[in-house]
């Protein structure tokens, strides 16, 4: 446990009756690229929230970097850089200054540092001009470059992709791999984009109703069970007999497929069921669990 | 780390334009009056010698005439500049410290560095002092600057007017006169009494600061300043609430008048100071314990 960044332990919080976030205990290990994950009104903000200081929980405990927040908030701030929800800055400064103002609140930086930190994220050309004339994406790296001027250990990004075209998303996908590598920067991140979190992340958590899902890598997490995808006919029938006479989950459908994890034993059970209802079975195909069948399972598993 | 983040701070807001706005407008305001002051040919005096005698009417006349300086007009002014602008753009300058860095969202960027809540609020009080007295020194240097080079030097005639003595004087038949201050001490005194207008108007500052601090729409902090200052003005003006007058600051604002007297009441003074000390705290302290406990969900 020593090696752990950030720990999280019986994390609560409350606003009035609803329980935003119950109990929640996370580690994140020194090095890791680690998603976030859970569903809208799951809490993820919320917790970063109460990591970055924010907002303070009813109960529980945050350490960063062996460092308790509450006991030693500057100590423990110093370890992290946060980019929480839509980045903001001051819109009548220049990105520079923006950079320089906010770190003076960490540290004392000099030019070149803020330099540095512009050029990572590929800004520096821009750097003199005021941020009201900054697009989204140019903001949002903005953000990530303010996030980095402290020199953080932990570097903590709330939906970094939040509002970005497909060129945007690319780029911040690129990015984070890269800030991981090059920096040895710990990157805590929560995204509702799966592809993304599958691509970049080393370890996830996921959180349902404030609590605390499942957290892993993803070869813990994700099933050994392959997931089968039937292509069939009258689907809703379809899945009520595999769930009512079969007992077995459906993990999605649409309008002419079923998906459901399951043993390679059983796939023909499944099969001889469907065709011995009067079902006409167009396509069986056999693919391993991504992050979203897994995403949907456990956080649909939760709801029910 | 205080001092960084003060700098960043005047950084930050000198940048604004409308600073230089806030700025501009008391340079516009200061030479309108001048030049009323001078086309008009204002006599401040006579207004308060209708019951005097004539002789005395004409002295003060005559007096008003010879000393009629830079000086004069600076310190005529600076009751209308300390009563009624200088407060409503300390409003300007307070009521947008926190308020506006909450509608920006800037606020979460702020606190999720290493800094505490306490030093991060004790910045930004530290700035709203700052300004709040550099725009008052800024005042008083633009009056007496723009008086000395349109009107000249020299002594200044204190009329008991505006030492708020004459108005029950006349009616009772006597006339106090008038005095004299020297060039060096007139000017000691001005600078004086701006410092005791700044910390009157740092009042407003304050009221301001703690609005923005509990209202998250910096207009609404504003609003709500301005009319609680002139609502006050108007409960200390109503004859049969005069009992409630010495809990009002605003019955205060020009407690710096007896500055100009021959001998100043410097203990009356000093617990004018210690006042409004009290009025500050009381009104900065709710707004700091709010802040330090409330979750930013900005």
């Amino acid at each position: 446990m020593g090696d752990a960044i950030l720990e999280t332990e019986g994390l609560t919080k409350r606003f009035g009756a609803r329980v935003a976030v119950d109990g929640l205990s996370l580690r994140v290990a020194r090095g890791d690229v680690f998603g976030f994950l859970g569903p809208n009104g799951a809490g993820k903000t919320t917790t970063i929230r109460m990591v970055t200081g924010l907002i303070r929980p009813n109960a529980g405990q945050i350490a960063i970097g062996g460092v308790r927040l509450r006991r030693s908030r500057r100590k423990a701030l110093r370890k992290v850089g946060a980019l929480v929800e839509t980045p903001a800055f001051h819109p009548h400064l220049s990105a520079r200054t923006n950079l320089a103002v906010f770190a003076s609140l960490s540290r004392r930086v000099d030019g070149k540092e803020l330099d540095e930190a512009l050029d990572t994220v590929g800004l520096l050309a821009r750097a003199g001009d005021k941020v009201k004339t900054y697009s989204h994406g140019m903001k949002q790296r903005l953000g990530i470059a303010c996030a980095l001027v402290p020199q953080p250990e932990l570097l903590v990004l709330d939906e970094p992709s939040d509002g970005l075209d497909p060129h945007g998303i690319k780029d911040v996908r690129d990015l984070i791999p890269s800030l991981a590598r090059e920096l040895g920067v710990t990157i805590f991140i929560s995204s509702h984009i799966l592809s993304e979190v599958e691509q970049t992340c080393s370890r996830l958590a996921i959180i349902d109703h404030g609590r605390l899902v499942t957290q892993g890598t993803m070869d813990e997490l994700r099933s050994a069970e392959p997931v089968v995808t039937f292509g069939v006919d009258r689907v809703a029938d379809a899945r009520r007999l595999i769930e009512e006479k079969l007992g077995l989950d459906v993990l999605s459908m649409d309008e002419t497929e079923l998906r459901l994890t399951l043993p390679h034993e059983r796939i023909a059970d499944v099969n001889t069921a469907l065709v011995s209802a009067g079902h006409r079975v167009h396509a069986i195909v056999t693919a391993r669990q991504s992050l979203e069948d897994l995403f949907l399972e456990l956080t649909e598993k939760s709801i029910r | 780390m205080f001092f960084r983040a003060l700098k960043c701070e005047l950084v930050k807001n000198l940048r604004k334009k409308r600073t230089f706005w806030a700025f501009a407008a008391v340079t516009a305001l200061v030479s309108v009056l001048l030049i009323g002051y001078v086309v008009s040919r204002f006599d401040p005096v006579s207004e308060y010698l209708r019951h005097a005698s004539p002789p005395e009417r004409a002295l003060a006349n005559m007096a008003v005439e010879a000393f009629g300086n830079g000086m004069l007009f600076a310190v005529l002014f600076m009751g209308l500049l300390g009563f009624a602008l200088m407060p409503v753009l300390a409003v300007a300058f307070g009521g947008e410290l926190i308020s506006s860095e909450i509608q920006l969202g800037t606020l979460r960027t702020a606190l999720t560095r290493p800094v505490t809540r306490l030093g991060f609020y004790m910045t930004k009080y530290a700035y709203a002092a700052l300004i709040t007295l550099g725009f008052v020194l800024f005042t008083a240097v633009l009056t007496y600057g723009l008086g000395v080079l349109f009107l000249g030097r020299g002594p200044l005639l204190v009329p008991a007017a505006l030492l708020g003595q004459v108005r029950g004087q006349v009616r009772s038949g006597t006339f106090p006169g008038l005095h004299v201050l020297s060039e060096q001490t007139a000017l000691a005194r001005f600078f004086v009494a701006y410092l005791l207008v700044a910390i009157a108007v740092m009042t407003m500052t304050t009221l301001s600061f703690t609005l923005s601090t509990l209202v998250k729409h910096t207009g609404a902090a504003m609003i709500i300043a301005i009319s609680t200052y002139f609502i006050l003005l108007i409960v200390a003006a109503v004859p049969w609430l005069e009992s409630w007058r010495p809990y009002l600051f605003v019955s205060k604002m020009t407690y710096w008048l007896p500055v100009f007297q021959p001998d100043p009441p410097v203990r009356q003074i000093w617990g004018d100071i210690g006042y409004f000390a009290l009025y500050n705290a009381a009104l900065f302290i709710p707004g700091l314990l709010v802040f330090l406990r409330r979750d930013v969900q900005c």
